[in-house]
């Protein structure tokens, strides 16, 4: 599929480490597939860059918020699976409920000024 | 360490691969051909290097080899400006070479302990006049004398006078080393005792008595080959034949030059008591505190007359 340039919208460091936790929670996924699922799911809105996914990957393995391990695909090629741990799964309810605070207020002070 | 490195490295390019891959079968499932699958896999994927790159950034070695690659640049513009470097390169040497050499003068003469046991319990005494802000440590012999009956803080007072001399004679070439005129009780009072045969005894200083010397373990060394029989062997000392009856052990020694040679002093309440040529220190059997507190009965106890003592513990000279 030829696609033209698109607009990459920038993903704040934390938000992608949301939306990464997030698409685990369905099961274990490699890279490409994380990639894969969150530009689906955001209805091709959301497109990672490779630069800011393994990073982001990496750095969220190191905290121990997500293990990895190589398993085959269903390419039958050997890929590097990333699955969440139990504090995994904390740290995702923590950033779920930290978003719904945040979105709620951006929604106040944006819903207030039309308003008024 | 290196190892490890180096197996995330390849696991990173194995991963980084498999994304590749798989993006590729993907495209190859959607219909695209495998040349074209490959291609768009690699445009969409992005930079590989640079995605390895930051991807390495996150496991935290990547201080040690910025750390490695900024020297290198740093090298690099050196060698570029030679004029600057060389400056520079001067200035540290100069610096570097003039507190070094600082250090180990500080180092040898104050920081350095005695090498006397028990260095706190020596006692340097000075003499200072009150209308000079110099003091001279100097004493003269009828002082000595005096000092020797009035002293009683003080298990044993003693003296030195330091000066060089010519050694000649064994057939060695003739030395001008530094040596020491020491009354008989110098070495108790010090409390080193020597490795080889004996110390000064009363007799070696009476009138008549056959010059006696002895030696440091340093000259023993380098003149005497380190011979164990060197025990009555002859050395002239400036002229006069003396029989060496005692080797002192390694480090004995002070400032300011190393003494290689003692001879015995003959001591006696007759001389000039302004021929100030001695420099006096107290052994003491009490420690340094209560020294301290018996200042004022030692001071009134030493009968200096135009002079006033001021104590300097041992372990410091000045």
């Amino acid at each position: 599929m030829k696609r033209g340039y698109q607009n990459r919208i920038e993903l704040l460091q934390g938000t992608l480490d949301l939306l990464i936790l997030q698409t685990l929670q369905w099961g274990p996924r490699h890279g490409y597939g994380i990639s894969q699922a969150i530009r689906t799911g955001s209805g091709e809105v959301l497109q990672v860059d490779t630069g800011s996914l393994y990073p982001a990957l990496h750095r969220l393995e190191r905290k121990k918020w997500i293990k990895a391990e190589w398993t085959v695909s269903e390419y039958n090629q050997q890929v590097k699976t990333y699955q969440l741990t139990a504090a995994g799964k904390k740290q995702l309810a923590a950033e779920r409920s930290n978003w719904k605070r945040l979105t709620a207020a951006m929604a106040g002070i944006l819903n207030a000024s039309e308003g008024a | 360490m290196k190892f490890w490195r180096q197996h995330k490295d390849e696991e990173l390019d194995a991963e980084i691969r498999s994304h590749l891959d798989e993006a590729m079968h993907d495209r190859i499932e959607r219909g695209k051909s495998p040349d074209e699958a490959r291609i768009n896999a690699l445009r969409e994927f992005g930079n590989v290097g640079l995605v390895k790159e930051v991807t390495r950034e996150m496991w935290g070695w990547a201080t040690l080899k910025q750390v490695a690659q900024d020297l290198r640049f740093g090298l690099r513009m050196l060698w570029k400006n030679p004029g600057f470097s060389l400056v520079a390169i001067l200035t540290l040497a100069l610096s570097i070479g003039t507190n070094t050499s600082i250090f180990s003068v500080v180092n040898g003469v104050l920081l350095r302990p005695l090498p006397f046991p028990d260095a706190e319990r020596l006692v340097y005494f000075e003499s200072i006049k009150p209308d000079r802000a110099i003091s001279d440590g100097h004493i003269s012999m009828p002082d000595f004398v005096d000092w020797q009956s009035q002293a009683d803080a003080f298990e044993s007072i003693t003296l030195i006078y330091a000066s060089r001399i010519i050694l000649t004679g064994d057939n060695a070439e003739p030395e001008f080393v530094p040596f020491s005129v020491v009354p008989v009780n110098f070495f108790q009072t010090m409390g080193v005792n020597p490795i080889m045969g004996r110390t000064f005894v009363k007799e070696d200083r009476a009138k008549g008595a056959p010059p006696v010397a002895i030696i440091s373990y340093g000259l023993w060394q380098r003149r005497f080959g380190a011979n164990p029989n060197v025990l009555g062997s002859p050395i002239t000392l400036g002229g006069t034949p003396c029989i060496i009856i005692g080797v002192m052990p390694a480090g004995f020694d002070y400032y300011p030059s190393k003494i290689q040679i003692w001879v015995p002093l003959y001591v006696s309440p007759s001389g000039r008591r302004d021929n100030r040529f001695y420099k006096a220190i107290g052994g003491s059997s009490r420690g340094l505190r209560s020294l301290e507190r018996s200042r004022s009965s030692i001071l009134s106890t030493l009968d200096c007359s135009s002079s006033m003592w001021r104590r300097t513990p041992g372990g410091r000279y000045g």
